[in-house]
C-alpha cells in the first residue's frame, strides 16, 4: 500500500517535474534582468552556474526514473500475479466443481451399493445405469469371459437387440484387450484412431467404449463396460476412470460375497436337512448345536439338547473303558469312530453309527467336537440275525457232515464195543468152567476199562463237534483244534485207506476263532479230500494238514494227492448246493468259506489237475490276552 | 498137537485179536492170532485143521485178497469174515469165492461161537471126506485092468452076461472079477460101491 502510494506521488511529481519547458517561464521571469545583456557567455557558463540546479534536476530525473522503472516493474509483477492467481481460483473453481460431481457420483454409488436387501441382479442393473448416465454411453455390460465364450450378465441397453445371456466370440470384443489390462480402457471415436482396425469395430459399430475389467475371487471373471455407437465428444477424465475402476471393484466384490452367501446358503441348509444326526459340542462337553435329524432320532428338542451334556444319551451298554478311549482319542485331536448303542428320550435304545471329529481354530486348538451319526439299528440287528442263521447253518452242516460219516463212526464205536464183550463173555465162561484166575480177571477187566474209555473219546468228540452254541470266539490253540479235526476225519479216512498227515508248525501263537466252527471246516477239507481220493480210486491216497506262522495270521492247509479239477470249477466248488457227489448236499464249502469271512480272512484253493488241490485259510492273531 | 483143530484169527487190530483169543480159549478152543495176511501165510501149514477168522479190512493184503491166495493154493480151511462195515456187495464176493460165513462187528459171541464151531466141524468133515477119497483112489490103483473095466460095466447096471458078451469072456469070468472088485474095493453093494467111484471123481450121477 505504501509503495504504491509513493509510487504514485512519484509519479504524479514526475508529471509535474518532468516537463521542464514548463517550469522555465517562472524561472526566466525571475531572472529575467540580467537576461537582456544576453550573456555571452557559453552554455558551459549557464550549466556551471546552474549546475546545482542541473544536478538536482539531474538526480532527480534519475531517482524518478528509476523510480519509475521500479514502479513498471512492480506493475508488470502484479500482473503476472493477479493473472496467475486468476488462473488459480479458475483452476480451484474447476476443481471445487469436480469434486462436488464427484461427491455426487460417490454418493449416487453408495446408494446403489448400499442396497442390501435387494438381490444381485437389482444392484447390477441400477449401477449400470448409473453409469451409462455418468459417462454418457448409453449402453452398460456386465460380461462373464469363460474361455473364448464372452456371456453378457447384465445389460442396460435402451434399444439394443442385445439381450441377457447371450454369447459373443471373445477375440470379437474390445472387451479382450480390457481383460488383459489393470487399468480401465477408453476411447471416444473409434473411426478416427487406430481402433477402427480392431476386429470388435467390424462386428458392431461402437465408437465409444469404457471398460474395465473385473476380478472376483482372485480370478479374472470378466468386463464392467459402457459403449456408445455415436463417437463422445469429450474426452473421458481421469474422474471417469477411477469412477469406473470403483465400480469394477465394487461389482467383483459383490459378486465374491453373493457367492459366499450362496455357499453359506447351502451348507447351513445341507446341516438342517441332512438325515445324519448332527451335534456339536463344546471343549467343556456342553452341546452347542444339534440339527433337525438330531431331534428325530433321539427324541430331544433342540431345546432340550443345548445346554446339556451328551451324556444323556448314554445307554449304559458300553463300559467305561469304552468312554474313555472316545475322551482319550478326541482330545489328543483324533477322529473317533464307532457304533454307540444310545438311549432315546423315550428309553429306547438304538444302535448309532457315529464319527465324532474335533475341530480347531486358526491356531490350532481344538475349540470343539463335531459328531455326525445315523441309525444303523436296522443294519445292526440284520447282522446279529444273519450271525444267528450262520450258526444255525453251520451247525446243521455240522450234523449232517457227521450224518455222512456215521457209517465209519458206528464201525469205531463198534470196534471197542465188540472187544468190550469178548473180554466180558470169555471171563464169564472160564468162571462156569471154574478155571478162572485172579489175574486174569484183573487183565481182563483191565483191557474192559481201556476199550470202555476209547468209545467214550469218540462219543465225547462227536458230542463236542455237534454242539450248538452261539457262535463264541476265543483265543485258540489251531494244532489243537487241527488235531480234533483230524482224529474225527480220520474215522473215516482209515476205513477208505486213505492217510491223513499232520505238518504243524510248533509254538503258533493263538488265534481268535470260534473252535467248533474252525473244527467244522477243517473237517469238512480233510472229508472232501479223502472222498475226492477215494472217488476217483486213485492211487496217491494221502491227505496233509499244514500250519505255519504268516505276520499277524496263522495259516492252515489242506493238501491232498488226489486227482485235483481245472481252474474252471475252482470257484464254482464253493457255490451253494453244488455238489460232484451223487447223494452229497453241496453246503459244506460254502459254508466252510462263510465261516472263514466271518473270521475276518479268505478261504482259496489251489487245483491242478492230476496233480491234487490244496485248500488255505489264515486266522487272525490274537495278543495274548484274558479271555473275554 | 497137529491133529487138534486150530482157530486162526487174523486181524490188524489188537483189539480185536486180544478179545477174540481171551474169548475163544475160555472155550477151550485152540487160537493162534496174527496181525497181517503175509505174518499168517508164512506160518500156516495147510495139513493143520481148523478154521480162519478174518477181517475185511486190513493194510496191505486184504481179507477178500488172502481168500483168493488160499483158494489158488487149493487150501480149502474154512474162512469165517468179519466186518465193521456191512458191504452188501463184498458179502456176495465173500460167500460166492467160497467163505462159509460173513460177520458184522459188534457180533453176538454166541452166533460167533457158534459159526466157528460150524467151521471146524466144517473142516474136520472136509479132511474125514479128503481121507476117505484118498483111500477109495488107493483101493481103485489096486485094480488089474481087467477089473477095472468089469468095474465100468458094473457101475453101468449090467448083468453079468452082459458083461461076459462085451468083453468077450464067459460068464463065470465075470463073476470072479465082480467079486474080486467088490472084494478089493470093500464095498458090499453095488450101491455102495457106485457111491464110492462117485466120491472117487470116476464116476457121474446118471441123470
Amino acid at each position: 500500500m505504501v509503495a504504491r502510494l509513493v509510487a504514485l506521488l512519484l509519479l504524479l511529481g514526475s508529471s509535474v517535474v518532468v516537463p521542464v519547458d514548463g517550469a522555465y517561464p517562472s524561472v526566466r521571469a525571475a531572472r529575467i534582468q540580467t537576461r537582456t545583456t544576453l550573456p555571452s557567455k557559453p552554455v558551459a557558463a549557464t550549466i556551471r552556474y546552474y549546475h546545482h540546479w542541473l544536478g538536482g534536476a539531474g538526480a532527480i530525473v534519475l531517482l524518478l526514473a528509476g523510480a519509475s522503472g521500479y514502479v513498471l516493474w512492480l506493475n508488470a509483477r502484479l500482473r503476472q500475479a493477479k493473472r496467475y492467481l486468476e488462473t488459480e481460483v479458475a483452476d480451484r473453481r474447476r476443481a471445487e466443481q469436480a469434486l462436488r460431481r464427484s461427491e455426487r457420483t460417490l454418493r449416487a454409488l453408495h446408494g446403489i451399493t448400499a442396497m442390501h436387501e435387494r438381490p444381485l441382479t437389482n444392484k447390477i442393473q441400477a449401477l449400470l445405469a448409473f453409469g451409462s448416465q455418468q459417462f454418457r454411453l448409453p449402453v452398460g455390460i456386465l460380461s462373464r469371459v469363460d474361455g473364448e465364450d464372452y456371456q453378457v450378465q447384465e445389460i442396460v441397453a435402451p434399444n439394443s437387440d442385445i439381450c441377457r445371456g447371450a454369447v459373443f466370440p471373445l477375440s470379437r470384443t474390445f472387451c479382450c484387450n480390457t481383460l488383459q489390462s489393470e487399468e480401465p480402457l477408453g476411447f471416444e471415436h473409434a473411426a478416427a484412431c487406430e481402433w477402427r482396425r480392431h476386429p470388435a469395430y467390424e462386428q458392431r459399430p461402437i465408437e465409444a467404449y469404457l471398460g474395465m475389467r473385473v476380478r472376483v475371487d482372485s480370478a479374472v471373471y470378466g468386463t464392467l463396460n459402457f459403449v456408445s455407437t455415436e463417437p463422445r465428444l469429450a474426452a473421458f477424465t481421469n474422474t471417469d476412470k477411477e469412477v469406473l475402476r470403483l465400480m469394477a471393484q465394487w461389482v467383483g466384490n459383490e459378486i465374491e460375497r453373493d457367492r459366499a452367501e450362496a455357499q453359506m446358503r447351502r451348507l447351513s441348509g445341507a446341516l438342517e436337512q441332512t438325515a445324519d444326526a448332527v451335534a456339536i459340542v463344546g471343549r467343556d462337553g456342553r452341546i452347542e448345536y444339534v440339527n433337525p435329524a438330531f431331534e428325530r432320532a433321539t427324541g430331544y428338542s433342540r431345546a432340550e439338547a443345548l445346554g446339556r451334556s451328551p451324556r444323556i444319551l448314554q445307554s449304559g451298554r458300553h463300559d467305561a473303558d469304552f468312554y474313555r478311549r472316545l475322551w482319550q482319542t478326541i482330545l489328543a485331536g483324533e477322529v473317533f469312530n464307532a457304533t454307540f448303542i444310545n438311549r432315546r428320550r423315550d428309553g429306547a435304545l438304538y444302535y448309532e453309527e457315529k464319527t465324532i471329529t474335533p475341530l480347531r481354530d486358526a491356531a490350532g486348538e481344538v475349540t470343539c467336537f463335531v459328531s455326525t451319526g445315523r441309525d444303523v439299528t436296522q443294519r445292526q440287528l440284520a447282522e446279529e440275525e444273519a450271525r444267528h442263521r450262520q450258526a444255525q447253518l453251520a451247525h446243521v452242516c455240522r450234523v449232517s457232515a457227521m450224518g455222512e460219516m456215521a457209517t465209519a463212526l458206528a464201525h469205531e464205536l463198534n470196534q471197542p464195543l465188540a472187544a468190550i464183550v469178548n473180554y466180558a463173555r470169555g471171563t464169564m465162561h472160564r468162571l462156569a468152567a471154574g478155571d478162572l484166575q485172579p489175574r486174569d480177571v484183573g487183565a481182563a477187566l483191565d483191557r474192559i476199562a481201556h476199550q470202555a474209555n476209547q468209545s467214550a473219546e469218540i462219543v465225547r468228540r462227536v458230542r463236542g463237534f455237534l454242539c450248538k452254541g452261539e457262535s463264541r470266539r476265543r483265543p485258540t490253540d489251531i494244532n489243537d483244534v487241527v488235531r480234533e479235526a483230524v482224529e474225527l476225519a480220520a474215522l473215516e479216512a482209515r476205513s477208505r485207506e486213505v492217510t491223513i498227515a499232520l505238518a504243524l508248525a510248533p509254538g503258533l501263537p493263538p488265534v481268535l476263532a470260534d473252535t467248533i466252527q474252525i473244527e467244522q471246516v477243517v473237517l469238512n477239507l480233510v472229508h472232501n479230500a479223502v472222498d475226492a481220493i477215494d472217488q476217483a480210486h486213485w492211487p496217491l491216497r494221502e491227505v496233509t494238514v499244514h500250519t505255519a506262522n504268516a505276520d499277524q495270521r496263522v495259516e492252515v492247509t489242506v493238501a491232498d494227492t488226489g486227482p485235483g479239477f481245472g481252474t474252471d470249477m475252482a470257484e464254482r466248488i464253493f457255490e451253494a448246493f453244488f455238489t460232484t457227489k451223487p447223494d452229497g448236499m453241496g453246503m459244506g464249502l460254502s459254508i466252510s468259506r462263510s465261516i472263514i469271512e466271518t473270521h475276518g480272512d479268505t478261504l482259496q484253493v489251489t487245483a491242478s489237475p492230476g496233480g491234487g488241490a490244496a485248500f488255505r485259510f489264515g486266522l487272525p492273531v490274537v495278543e495274548r490276552g484274558p479271555d473275554p | 498137537m497137529r491133529s487138534e483143530p486150530t482157530v486162526f484169527v487174523v486181524d490188524d487190530e489188537q483189539a480185536v485179536r486180544g478179545s477174540l483169543q481171551w474169548l475163544l480159549e475160555s472155550l477151550r478152543l485152540r487160537v493162534e492170532p496174527y496181525m497181517s495176511a503175509r505174518d499168517f501165510l508164512a506160518a500156516y501149514d495147510p495139513a493143520r485143521p481148523g478154521c480162519l477168522v478174518l477181517d475185511v479190512r486190513m493194510p496191505d493184503i486184504s481179507g477178500p485178497q488172502l481168500q483168493d491166495i488160499l483158494t489158488a493154493r487149493r487150501v480149502q480151511l474154512p474162512i469165517i469174515f468179519i466186518t465193521g462195515h456191512g458191504d452188501i456187495a463184498m458179502a456176495v464176493r465173500a460167500m460166492k469165492a467160497g467163505a462159509i460165513d460173513f460177520i458184522e462187528k459188534p457180533f453176538n459171541d454166541q452166533v460167533l461161537l457158534e459159526r466157528i464151531q460150524n467151521g471146524l466141524a466144517l473142516d474136520a468133515q472136509r479132511r474125514r471126506e479128503e481121507a476117505e477119497r484118498r483111500a477109495i483112489l488107493v483101493r481103485l490103483a489096486s485094480l488089474t485092468p481087467r477089473e477095472r473095466e468089469v468095474l465100468e460095466h458094473m457101475l453101468d447096471g449090467q448083468p453079468n452076461k452082459i458083461i461076459a458078451d462085451a468083453l468077450g469072456i464067459s460068464t463065470k469070468t465075470v463073476e470072479v472079477h465082480r467079486a474080486k472088485v467088490m472084494e478089493k474095493m470093500r464095498a458090499d453093494s453095488v450101491a455102495r460101491l457106485t457111491a464110492m467111484c462117485i466120491v472117487a471123481g470116476i464116476h457121474q450121477e446118471k441123470p
